[in-house]
C-alpha cells in the first residue's frame, strides 16, 4: 500500500515536475523580448553610464578621473537648487497622489458597475497622452485668453499666463500636471487590487454592520497595502527623475529672442544641460547614476521588503 | 512551487531591475530624456575642389544645417553652383549644441555649414568645449570683412574671425507716428528725455508704453548700448564682470521708476497674449526684424503707423551707440572635409545680393542691403526706415563680446523674473552678477570681478 502511495506520489510529483519545467519555459519565453529590450537600452546604457562618469570627457577623448565628476557636480551652484526643486515636488505631489489615487479607487469600487468602469476609464484617458502633450494641454487650460476657464481664472486674480508659470509655482504646477496623467493607471492597479479582495470578507463587515467608510477604512485599505506602497515607491523613482514638464514649460516660458526660463530647474534637466550645453558627458553621468542609486534603492525596499513580489506557492 | 535559492534570486532581481526602469516611463508618467540623435550625415571624402574661393568651378558634397526660412539661400546656391552636391538639413537651432556634442564623441556626422539664428552660438561652437567653428580669418578677404562693417562683433574674436553674418540688427527707436503727434510730443534724442518722457506718458496716458521688461530684451537693446561690462572678455578664457559699474546701474535707474509707473511694461512683447496691447506701444528700442516681425505680421498694426529714429545718446557717450538683438550667423565646420567649397557657401548665402534679396531681414553685408534696400520702403512704414537702419549699423557698439555661456537665459531667470513678479532691475542685477560669474568658471573662464 506504501510502495503504491510512493510509486502514485513519485509518478504525481514526476509529473508536477514537468508540469513546473514546461511552466517554466512559456514563462520565460514571454519575459524575453522584454529582457532584450532591458538589456539593450536599459541595464547596458546605465552600466556605460556607470563608466563613463569616472571619466573625462572632452570630444572623443576619455580619461579616468575617478570621482572628480562626482564632486565637481556637487559643487555646482545649481545643484542644490535642483534637488530642492525636485524634493519640493515630491513633497506635493507624492501626498496628493497617495490619498488621491486611494480615495478615488475606493470610491469607485463602493458601487461596481457601468459607471464605475466609465469614471475608471475617463481618469486613465489622459495618461494615455504623452508627457509633453499634456503639459501643453495644460498650458492652453491655464492661458486665461484661450482657456475654456478663463473666466473663472479671472475671478481668482489670473489674467495671464505668466502670472502662473513662475519657477516660484512650478513645483505644483508639475504636482498637478503628473497627477492628472499618472493618476489614471494607478487607479486601474488599485481597481486589480481590490477586485482581488474576497466578497465574502466584504459581505461579513457588511452584515456585522459596517458602513461603506469603515469597509474602506478597515476592511480594502489594510488589504491594499501592498499596491500603495508599490505605487508610492514607484512615484518617487519615476518622480525625482521629473524632465518632460519642466522642459516643455521651458520652452514656452522663454521669449522668442532666447534666455530660457528653468533650463536647469530638475536634476534631471541639470544632467542634460551638462551633456549638451557643457559638453561635458561625464558630469551628466555622474548626475544620472546619483539618480539611478535612489531609485534602486527605492527598488530594492519595494522588492525585498513589501512581500509584493513574493511568489505564490501553486497547489497541484 | 518551491524555487531553489538561486532561481530566487534570479527572479527577484530580475524583477528589481524591471522595477527601476518601469519608473522611467511608467504610470508615474514622466519619462527620462532622449538625446536626439539624428543622424546627421557628414560630407563624405569629396574631391577637392577646383578654382579659388567664389569660383562657380566648386564642387563637392557639403551638409548644411539651416531653419526654413533660410532655406531658398542655399537653394539658390546649389542652383548656382551646379558642381555641389547640397544636402540641406532643415533643423531646430535649439537641438545644435546637443547634435554637435554627439557628432564630437562619435567622431563623425559634423555638418559643413550651419546657419544659427543665435549670434551667441558662434562663440561657443568655437569655445574648446565645442571645437566646431573653423577658423576664416585668412580665407575670407579683407575687403568682404570690410564691407560687413561693425556687424562682426560675435563673428571676431580671441584675433580670429569665425563666422559670417546673415543679418544684422542694429536696434533703432521705434515709434508710433500718429500717437506721437496725437499726444503732441517729441521724440527724445538723449536717455535722459526718454526717462522724463516715459513718465510723462505714465502720467498723462496711462496704459501706453515706452518699452518692456520682461525679458531678456532689456539685456540686448539697453545694456549694450550703455556698455555694462559683463561680457568683457579680456583675454582668451579670461571675463570681466562688473555689474556695478555707472554704466549698468544707469539703465536700472532709468527703467525702474519707467516700469513702477507703468509705461514701461513688465510682460514681454512676445508673450501670447500681448498682440491686443500692441497699439498701445508708443516707442520701443528695437531691432529691424521688429519692424517686420512683430509690428506687420504678428501685431498686424494698420499701415502708415510705425517709422524709425536713431537711438538717444547717454550723457558721457561720444555717439548714439546702438546694440544688437539677434541676427543670424553662418559657421563652418572645422571638421569639414571640403573647406574651399563650405568657405564658397558660407560667402555666397551670406554677401551674394541674388542670395541676400531671399532674405527678408536687414543685411549685414553692406552691399548686399544696399541693393535691396527698396523693400524698406513698404506701405506698411510711415516712413522708410532704410536710413536709420544703416545710420545706427555704423554705430554698434563694439567693446561688447560674446561668451560660451547662455548669458540671457540667466538674465531670464534672474532679472526678468524678478521684474515679472513685481520686483526691480537694480535689486536683482546682484543675483544676475553671482550667476554669469558661476557659470563663467563652469564653462571654463576665469572672472575679474569688480
Amino acid at each position: 500500500m506504501e510502495r503504491l502511495t510512493r510509486r502514485a506520489s513519485n509518478e504525481r510529483s514526476a509529473r508536477d515536475s514537468g508540469a513546473k519545467h514546461s511552466f517554466a519555459k512559456v514563462a520565460y519565453a514571454f519575459a524575453l523580448p522584454y529582457l532584450l529590450f532591458l538589456a539593450a537600452f536599459g541595464i547596458g546604457p546605465a552600466v556605460f553610464g556607470a563608466a563613463l562618469s569616472l571619466f573625462k570627457t572632452t570630444g572623443s577623448n576619455r580619461d579616468f578621473i575617478g570621482i572628480a565628476n562626482y564632486i565637481k557636480v556637487l559643487g555646482d551652484f545649481r545643484f542644490v537648487p535642483a534637488w530642492t526643486n525636485v524634493l519640493t515636488y515630491l513633497l506635493i505631489w507624492l501626498p496628493l497622489m497617495t490619498v488621491g489615487v486611494v480615495a478615488i479607487s475606493l470610491l469607485l469600487h463602493v458601487r461596481l458597475g457601468r459607471v464605475s468602469t466609465l469614471m475608471r476609464m475617463i481618469y486613465y484617458l489622459p495618461g494615455a497622452i504623452a508627457g509633453s502633450a499634456s503639459v501643453l494641454v495644460w498650458l492652453f487650460m491655464l492661458s486665461p485668453d484661450v482657456s475654456p476657464f478663463g473666466p473663472a481664472l479671472n475671478a481668482i486674480g489670473i489674467s495671464d499666463l505668466y502670472q502662473v508659470i513662475r519657477p516660484a509655482n512650478f513645483a505644483w504646477l508639475f504636482a498637478v500636471i503628473v497627477f492628472t496623467t499618472s493618476a489614471g493607471g494607478w487607479i486601474v492597479i488599485m481597481h486589480g487590487g481590490l477586485q482581488s479582495i474576497p466578497t465574502e470578507l466584504i459581505e461579513a463587515a457588511a452584515i456585522d454592520g459596517a458602513t461603506e467608510r469603515q469597509i474602506a477604512q478597515y476592511v480594502k485599505l489594510p488589504l491594499i497595502r501592498r499596491y500603495v506602497i508599490y505605487m508610492f515607491m514607484l512615484s518617487v523613482a519615476g518622480g525625482i527623475q521629473i524632465f518632460v514638464e519642466p522642459t516643455m514649460l521651458n520652452q514656452v516660458g522663454s521669449a522668442s529672442s532666447g534666455g530660457s526660463l528653468s533650463p536647469w530647474w530638475s536634476v534631471n534637466q541639470l544632467g542634460f544641460t551638462y551633456a549638451f550645453q557643457q559638453a561635458d558627458f561625464g558630469g551628466a553621468s555622474a548626475l544620472s547614476m546619483e539618480l539611478l542609486v535612489v531609485s534602486l534603492l527605492l527598488a530594492l525596499v519595494v522588492v525585498f521588503r513589501t512581500g509584493f513580489f513574493d511568489v505564490a506557492e501553486l497547489d497541484r | 512551487m518551491k524555487w531553489s535559492t538561486s532561481g530566487r534570486w534570479l527572479c527577484t532581481t530580475g524583477a528589481a531591475a524591471a522595477l527601476l526602469f518601469s519608473a522611467c516611463a511608467g504610470p508615474a508618467g514622466t519619462s527620462a530624456p532622449s538625446a536626439e540623435a539624428t543622424a546627421a550625415t557628414g560630407s563624405s571624402a569629396a574631391p577637392s575642389s577646383v578654382g579659388p574661393v567664389g569660383s562657380p568651378q566648386v564642387q563637392g558634397n557639403l551638409t548644411v544645417w539651416t531653419d526654413s526660412i533660410r532655406q531658398p539661400l542655399f537653394e539658390a546656391y546649389a542652383t548656382a553652383h551646379p558642381g555641389v552636391n547640397l544636402n540641406i538639413q532643415v533643423a531646430d537651432g535649439s537641438t545644435y549644441l546637443s547634435k554637435i556634442v554627439l557628432a564630437n564623441n562619435a567622431n563623425s556626422g559634423w555638418p559643413d555649414v550651419v546657419f544659427s539664428t543665435d549670434p551667441s552660438q558662434a562663440t561657443t561652437f568655437a569655445s574648446p568645449l565645442y571645437g566646431f567653428a573653423a577658423d576664416l580669418t585668412t580665407v575670407v578677404p579683407a575687403d568682404v570683412v570690410a564691407n560687413f562693417g561693425k556687424t562682426l562683433t560675435p563673428c571676431a574674436f580671441g584675433g580670429k574671425l569665425y563666422c559670417l553674418r546673415n543679418d544684422a540688427a542694429p536696434t533703432v527707436l521705434w515709434y508710433n507716428k500718429k500717437l506721437m503727434d496725437q499726444f503732441g510730443y517729441t521724440l527724445p534724442t538723449t536717455y535722459a528725455e526718454y526717462e522724463a518722457l516715459g513718465l510723462k506718458v505714465a502720467q498723462e496716458h496711462p496704459g501706453y508704453l515706452v518699452g518692456s521688461a520682461g525679458d531678456s530684451d532689456v539685456m540686448w537693446e539697453w545694456m549694450w548700448a550703455s556698455g555694462c561690462p559683463f561680457n568683457d572678455v579680456t583675454a582668451p578664457s579670461v571675463v570681466h564682470i562688473n555689474l556695478k559699474d555707472p554704466r549698468c546701474t544707469r539703465v536700472a535707474d532709468l527703467l525702474d521708476p519707467l516700469i513702477k509707473a507703468g509705461s514701461v511694461t513688465r510682460a514681454s512683447y512676445y508673450d501670447a497674449g500681448f498682440a491686443k496691447d500692441a497699439d498701445k506701444i508708443l516707442m520701443s528700442i528695437e531691432a529691424p526684424w521688429f519692424g517686420t516681425s512683430l509690428f506687420r505680421d504678428t501685431y498686424k498694426l494698420p499701415d502708415g503707423l510705425i517709422a524709425a529714429a536713431p537711438m538717444p545718446t547717454w550723457s558721457g557717450d561720444p555717439v548714439n551707440y546702438s546694440a544688437e538683438n539677434g541676427g543670424g550667423i553662418y559657421t563652418v565646420s572645422s571638421h569639414t572635409t571640403n573647406m574651399p567649397a563650405a568657405v564658397d557657401l558660407a560667402l555666397w548665402v551670406s554677401t551674394n545680393p541674388d542670395a541676400q534679396k531671399l532674405d527678408a531681414g536687414y543685411s549685414a553685408y553692406g552691399p548686399a542691403e544696399k541693393a535691396k534696400d527698396q523693400q524698406w520702403a513698404s506701405s506698411f512704414f510711415a516712413a522708410n526706415p532704410a536710413p536709420v537702419f544703416a545710420d545706427a549699423a555704423t554705430k554698434i557698439r563694439q567693446d561688447w563680446k560674446f561668451v560660451a555661456y547662455p548669458v540671457d537665459s540667466i538674465w531670464t531667470q534672474t532679472v526678468a523674473q524678478a521684474v515679472r513678479s513685481g520686483g526691480t532691475i537694480a535689486d536683482s542685477l546682484s543675483a544676475f552678477e553671482t550667476q554669469c560669474i558661476q557659470l563663467a568658471q563652469i564653462a571654463g573662464y576665469s572672472v575679474t570681478n569688480p
